[in-house]
């Protein structure tokens, strides 16, 4: 009977002593880091290593609950795996929010540009052939300009709001339409023979 | 004797129960119910792949399915395992897992479908309304200042490209939105452009008849004549029915269209002779030959359209339209007259007499003519 006990005994502290506790806070710790890695807008600027960061997670998660189906758990190699998914997730929006200044710099660097162009395309404006001499032509001018400042103003307030995807679209386009513009009013004073004011 | 006997029974008895305990154990562990980790990793792995190969504009309802097929999965394991182990049941786990991967795997094939002929339609679109867009540039930027469509135009060029920038980056729907946008833009200006030169080159074979008219009188009488082709900005020499020298004109800023009255800015059509030859003192554009405008016929239209009030009836029927010089501003600028370049003005000045010729016509080619130029 003495043998009989001591090996139920001695099972049952095998039993206890190898059942862990669900890492139920180191699952949620990773959830919350994915989420962060989300608010950070990972899913727009570093879209693929978002997706494959939710996929890692997931793959996780299904380690654990088999780890938990089984009769005696053992989250040992889980608990490293969530370590490494919070890791990763950290350098996801890491690398999410390094990609959205880039482009946020990018764009700035573009509208900073066309604050030149404009400026410059205003000062030929003002040289070009005025009055009674192609009033009507410079009008036309001025107006795509004005369409260009107007833009300028809304792509700068994407890029504030940050909205930076949409911001650095408007001001790429804006800066061809502003190029265009400056080769125009260039040519118009070349052949007006009118010495260019910068 | 019985007291050895008594202790042997004691431990064989001991080994027995030990043995059955054991054996026992060993039975529950063969109970134990598989876990369905294998078909969950299937499914994860599937949903994984069709993900990768999807664009997300493009993520069809049966991969949405298999996502919240493979959740539900999830918490039904969940709930599984919260139970006593020998009392979970893992088959509806399993043919979930089983129709998920079956849904993510048919997915890539469908969004594929989807994708191509979305993208097809709409890089072609942005093909079709560039080149709508340039050639409608071409045409509209020759046109009298419209400002009130210039606007519009600007907002659908850049509209345009940022269309363009979205299909570079695969952001398809936010591509095909702002293509819409610009579409909608670029189609207000066509079809403004297109009512003008309509009516504008309705009148090309009347002017290509009196055209050939005053190219024939050159050669019959042996004489000069001029023709000045408004939209071409040309302004043609005939010498004896031939076509001697060709000069880049610039007109009245209003110049589409026939003159209504006077300070309308435009520069009128129609046959007129040089009245009169100035230079020095006598004119601010270096040299100029003077028109008989307004000839009978402009006259006539004029006193019609007091009477259908279609001008104010105060207006003036305006005069003193010339050929002159300080022209090569590359613009058009004058209040109605003909510029040319100063050396072009000499030429034509020495080579001219009073009374010669000068017609003026919108367009001596069809629009479609114009149209073919016109494209690069």
């Amino acid at each position: 009977m003495k043998l009989l006990s001591g090996i139920v005994l001695m099972s049952l502290a095998l039993v206890f002593s190898s059942c862990q506790k669900y890492p139920q806070a180191e699952v949620d710790q990773a959830n919350a880091a994915i989420e962060a890695a989300r608010v950070a807008e990972a899913d727009v600027y570093a879209a693929d290593e978002f997706t494959a960061l939710k996929d890692s997670l997931a793959m996780v998660i299904n380690s654990v609950e088999k780890e938990k189906s089984k009769l005696f758990s053992n989250y040992k190699e889980e608990l490293t795996k969530l370590t490494s998914t919070v890791e990763m997730a950290t350098s996801v929006a890491e690398k999410a929010q390094t990609k959205k200044v880039e482009m946020k710099e990018e764009a700035t660097a573009i509208l900073t540009e066309l604050v030149t162009i404009i400026d410059q395309n205003t000062k030929m404006i003002a040289k070009a052939p005025r009055g009674k001499e192609g009033k009507a032509a410079l009008e036309l001018i001025q107006n795509e300009l004005t369409s260009v400042q107007t833009g300028m103003e809304e792509a700068s307030a994407k890029l504030e709001s940050g909205d930076v995807f949409n911001g650095i679209n408007q001001a790429k386009a804006i800066k061809e339409k502003a190029v265009s513009i400056h080769t125009e009013l260039v040519e118009v004073l070349t052949k007006a023979r009118i010495k260019l004011p910068f | 004797m019985t007291r050895r006997l008594k202790k042997k029974y004691r431990r064989f008895l001991n080994l027995f129960l030990t043995a059955a305990v054991l054996l026992l154990a060993g039975a529950l562990f063969l109970f134990i119910p598989k876990p369905p980790d294998e078909e969950m990793e299937r499914t994860r792995v599937s949903i994984g792949e069709a993900r990768k190969l999807i664009s997300p504009d493009f993520v069809p309802p049966t991969l949405t399915e298999a996502e919240i097929l493979y959740d539900s999965a999830m918490r039904i394991w969940k709930q599984e395992n919260e139970k006593f182990i020998f009392s979970r049941n893992y088959k509806s786990i399993i043919n979930l897992c089983t129709t998920a991967s079956q849904l993510a795997v048919a997915s890539p094939k469908l969004a594929d479908q989807a994708a191509s002929s979305f993208i097809d339609i709409l890089g072609d679109d942005i093909k079709t309304l560039k080149a709508d867009t340039t050639e409608i540039g071409l045409l509209y930027r020759r046109l009298p200042a419209l400002v009130e469509i210039n606007g519009k135009y600007t907002q659908g060029v850049l509209l345009l490209k940022e269309a363009e920038l979205n299909l570079e980056q695969k952001k398809y729907k936010e591509s095909r939105k702002k293509l819409d946008k610009a579409k909608n833009y670029v189609g207000q200006v066509t079809q403004h452009v297109r009512f003008l030169l309509n009516n504008y080159f309705s009148q090309v074979p009347q002017w290509q008849q009196q055209a050939s008219q005053t190219i024939r009188q050159s050669s019959t009488n042996q004489s000069y004549a001029i023709i000045v082709d408004k939209f071409a900005t040309e302004c043609y020499l005939y010498k004896n029915g031939r076509l001697s020298k060709t000069f880049k004109a610039e007109l009245g800023k209003n110049w589409i269209g026939d003159k209504q009255f006077a300070g309308d800015k435009a520069t009128p059509e129609g046959l007129y002779k040089i009245t009169r030859k100035k230079q020095g003192g006598q004119t601010k554009y270096y040299k100029a030959l003077l028109l008989n405008y307004p000839n009978d016929e402009d006259k006539k239209r004029f006193k019609e359209a007091i009477r259908n009030q279609s001008i104010p009836s105060s207006s003036q029927i305006g005069g003193l339209i010339e050929i002159h010089g300080g022209g090569g501003k590359g613009i058009h600028w004058t209040d109605g007259c003909v510029a040319l370049e100063n050396r072009d003005m000499d030429m034509l000045y020495r080579l001219v007499p009073v009374g010669c010729p000068v017609l003026i016509v919108g367009s001596l080619h069809s629009l479609d003519e114009v149209q073919k130029k016109a494209r690069p």
